[in-house]
């Protein structure tokens, strides 16, 4: 595996006035490594990709990407620079067509394509994820996995190098969990670095080369996911101390 | 004390009673968009429209102004419950509330100005002369007086800050409808009717517009665009007093009137309406990082709690 | 840099203004009155407010309320600049748009970043805005200072007050720029990010699209034209004071005709603005002004409440259906 750190968060803080998410958050991702991201609700995955997509200026620590400092830059800089992310609940543009709505990640992606090209490679984007035949259709008439891979595309036309899936298996039945576990196998060995936050720790184990487990804020182990599973710390954070030490 | 000073502090007291007044008005504004969502700006032409009714009662049908008080305020629930029954049947957001009462604005202004005329009418002569009369302060503060509609303002303004607050903090129906502003959901888990509350607590806040009115009535002469003039303090004073937080409003509304007052004496009067303007702005663009993120995480909330609302 | 989306309107543009522009003299063949041409001028003006608003506000969903504020200023720099500089009028009506420009692109730095600043906020600071500005010209001498402008007194000034042709022409050539530029806009990427934003503004950023960027542009060029439209109505007011130059309704109407006629659609504002417009010449000839401004605030709720979409937003469900 390619040892270049890609991604590196060194003790990120994030404080939402008295409520301290991210607590001296530590973490780096090698490039071209599945990294998954767990750990028990309210532990901060999520405000963790927030954070490293820009939509939260950190409170405190850096981020730094591809060796470059990039903390606190706006979301469009890190979209250009390579970094996509898909959201917990998917959240596309309602006013605009399936298709449109992968468009615009062609159209203000990395390298701004025209109208028109944007649209032809939006048809690709949507074919790779299988919603070829529904580009014309409004956003409200996909079905929940639908919409999931529709965020999905909408993140890959952004050609990244690093991509946050937060939570993209949520919601949906076994055949569905395979068709995305398939599809980011195929990310994967396109060369995407990707950051896989999920709740489904078995899915997630899998797939992933390295775990990382956060809690409270905190980066409490971060390896093999074999290794990292039986951690007596990562088990005490999900099922609690007695558990743990018996 | 040199009639300089005097001038000043009869100004500012002036300021903490007239504000006092606005302040009725900027409570309840500040209690419909904190805890109901809704921007409600006919609010202040309630008031006015209030104001209106309460001179035709008083000077046309020479009623006593509490008689007047009396008839106003089931009038004034009942607009504020059917214009909350609107709301929430259109299932309107905040911002949608802001353009349909700006609508609602000028729709009442240009019927009182139908209705009344646009010149100026006052009160003063069919008022009982109790009301006429200036109190003048014992000594040795003899140079100051106050006029009896405005300690009427000033004694109501805290009476209703008071209810307000008790009724909020102290009673279980007042827990219930803070609870309903956060978590509408979860509130209703613990039998608060959203519907029902929503609109006790819109005609509850119309009538204190009606309070108001009458007041106003009774201090000073009211012509059509007053609401308009009105405005940037009413909206300045609810945003600096947090919204939702009527004690805060009621307060910002006597300091902003106060030191417009104080300003007006040394200054150029005209210049006056850019301070609450300026407070405003510069309060808003100075919020500190939490603080913006605690409106961005409101406003999403706001939108996501529409949907969840029963 | 006009792609191909937009070039397909310019000859529809180029013939829509030649008719227009032959209009008057139609008008005065058949012996019809100035108040035709008037009437056009106001329509013009109207147009170009509901519209200039609409391809930043209608398009973004930042619903400014400080419209009033661009076109006052437009007006008020354009009799300062003709009253006290003695500018020539073909300079000072352009100048007006780059002044009330420049304070759109100036509030925009500051206001645009901060993300308190969406939805109703907005909303209000840009109607404090207009408070504001209106309170410093009411009290700069060279600008107001109370006692309101009188452009009569503009050398110069003669050949556009005399008949209402040249400000017919000249608000008839701003009018379609206007619109040209709402048409090219919708159909462009700048159409595209600004309806993204207006859906979910920080899915957009994260999709690479500089939202800062376009909104501050927008806005100003939003204001441009508030401010440059101001010129003719200064000239044909011939009197100004602050009261009624950065009255609140005005920029109430031109949220009014464009959400009426429909705010995601280029065309929308133009629809809204004609029928408003000529509504309101109509509803004057009858009982009081009150009771045409209760019509409008009436028509304009209901809009938001039973068709938020607007005709224009009718228009287009008819059209997508197959």
């Amino acid at each position: 595996m390619n040892p270049e750190i890609l991604l590196e968060c060194r003790q990120v803080r994030m404080a939402f006035g008295g409520v301290l998410a991210l607590n001296h958050t530590d973490l780096s991702v090698y490039r071209g490594e599945i990294l998954g991201l767990v750990g028990p609700n309210g532990s901060g995955k999520t405000t963790l990709i927030n954070v490293i997509s820009g939509q939260y200026r950190p409170t405190g620590g850096q981020i730094r990407f591809q060796g470059a400092d990039v903390t606190g830059a706006r979301p469009n800089h890190l979209a250009h620079l390579g970094i996509a992310r898909t959201y917990q609940i998917p959240r596309p543009f309602h006013s605009f067509t399936v298709l449109d709505n992968v468009a615009m990640a062609w159209m203000f992606g990395r390298r701004g394509h025209s109208r028109e090209e944007a649209r032809r490679r939006a048809h690709e984007t949507l074919a790779f994820v299988g919603l070829a035949e529904k580009g014309h259709l409004a956003v409200d008439q996909l079905t929940l996995h639908e919409r999931k891979f529709l965020e999905l595309a909408r993140a890959l036309a952004l050609e990244p190098q690093l991509l946050l899936l937060d939570e993209v298996l949520a919601g949906l039945n076994p055949a569905e969990v395979e068709m995305g576990l398939e599809l980011i196998r195929q990310l994967h060995r396109q060369g995407i670095t990707l950051v896989f936050v999920e709740h489904n720790v078995g899915a997630v184990a899998r797939l992933s080369h390295r775990l990382a487990v956060l809690n409270y804020g905190e980066t409490i182990a971060v390896g093999p996911p074999e290794a990292v599973l039986q951690d007596p710390a990562v088990v005490a954070a999900y099922l609690g101390e007695e558990y743990a030490a018996s | 004390m040199s009639p300089d000073q005097i001038i000043l502090l009869q100004s500012a007291l002036n300021g903490i009673l007239v504000g006092s007044l606005l302040g009725i008005v900027a409570m309840g504004l500040s209690l419909s968009w904190g805890i109901l969502k809704i921007a409600n700006f006919a609010h202040l032409s309630f008031a006015l429209l209030a104001a209106y009714l309460a001179y035709t009662l008083i000077v046309d049908l020479a009623l006593h102004p509490a008689v007047a008080l009396l008839l106003i305020l089931p009038l004034m629930f009942g607009i504020g419950v059917g214009v909350q029954w609107l709301f929430l049947h259109f299932r309107v957001s905040t911002f949608t509330s802001l353009l349909l009462t700006f609508g609602l604005f000028i729709v009442l202004e240009n019927l009182i100005t139908y209705v009344w005329s646009a010149d100026t009418i006052t009160t003063r002569q069919a008022l009982p002369p109790a009301l006429r009369q200036a109190i003048r302060f014992p000594p040795p503060l003899e140079r100051f007086f106050v006029l009896p509609p405005d300690l009427l303002a000033f004694a109501s303004a805290l009476a209703l800050a008071g209810l307000v607050h008790g009724v909020l903090h102290h009673t279980n129906w007042g827990r219930g409808v803070r609870a309903m502003a956060e978590d509408p959901a979860m509130a209703q888990v613990f039998g608060v009717h959203y519907a029902r509350e929503a609109l006790l607590l819109s005609g509850l806040v119309t009538a204190t517009a009606g309070v108001a009115g009458v007041l106003i009535a009774l201090k000073m002469p009211l012509y059509p665009s007053l609401a308009l003039a009105w405005l940037g303090i009413v909206v300045a004073a609810v945003i600096l007093g947090g919204l939702g937080n009527p004690l805060g409003a009621l307060v910002a509304t006597a300091l902003l009137i106060l030191i417009q007052n104080i300003w007006s004496v040394r200054m150029q009067p005209s210049w006056a309406p850019l301070f609450a303007f300026s407070l405003f702005v510069l309060y808003l663009v100075a919020q500190p990082q939490e603080l913006r993120r605690r409106w961005q995480g409101r406003r999403r909330l706001a939108e996501s709690r529409r949907e969840a609302r029963p | 840099m006009i792609r191909g989306g937009a070039r397909r309107g310019l000859l529809g543009f180029g013939l829509a203004g030649g008719l227009l522009a032959l209009l008057p003299g139609l008008v005065a063949g058949l012996g019809l009155g100035s108040f035709w041409t008037t009437l056009g001028f106001q329509i013009f003006v109207w147009v170009t407010l509901a519209v200039s608003w609409n391809f930043f506000s209608g398009y973004s969903g930042y619903a400014s309320f400080g419209h009033g504020a661009f076109f006052g200023i437009g007006m008020y720099t354009t009799a300062t600049l003709l009253v006290r500089g003695s500018v020539p009028v073909a300079l000072a009506l352009p100048m007006a748009g780059v002044v009330a420009a420049v304070l759109a692109w100036l509030v925009g730095l500051v206001v645009f970043r901060l993300p308190q600043f969406r939805g109703e906020l907005f909303s209000l600071l840009t109607l404090a805005m207009t408070f504001i500005v209106a309170t410093v010209v009411n009290n700069v001498d060279w600008l107001d200072g109370g006692g309101g402008v009188f452009l009569r007194e503009a050398p110069g000034i003669a050949p556009w007050t005399d008949n209402n042709l040249r400000l017919y022409y000249a608000t008839l050539a701003i009018a379609l720029l206007c619109v040209y530029l709402a048409y090219a806009i919708y159909h462009t990427r700048w159409g595209q990010a600004l309806f993204a934003i207006r859906d979910d503004e920080d899915v957009a950023d994260g999709l690479g699209v500089p939202t800062l960027r376009y909104k501050i542009g927008t806005f100003a060029l939003s204001a441009f034209f508030a401010g440059l439209v101001g010129g003719p109505q200064a000239l044909f007011l011939g009197y100004l004071e602050t009261a009624t130059a950065f009255a609140v309704t005005i920029p109430l109407l031109a949220l009014m005709m464009a959400i009426l006629g429909g705010a995601t659609v280029w065309y929308g504002p133009v629809l809204g603005a004609v029928l408003v417009t000529l509504l309101r010449q109509l509803l004057t000839q009858g009982e009081t002004a009150e009771l045409n401004q209760i019509a409008i605030g009436l028509v304009f709720i209901l809009t938001i409440l039973f068709m938020p979409q607007g005709l224009g937003g009718l228009i287009e469900a008819r059209r997508q259906r197959p």
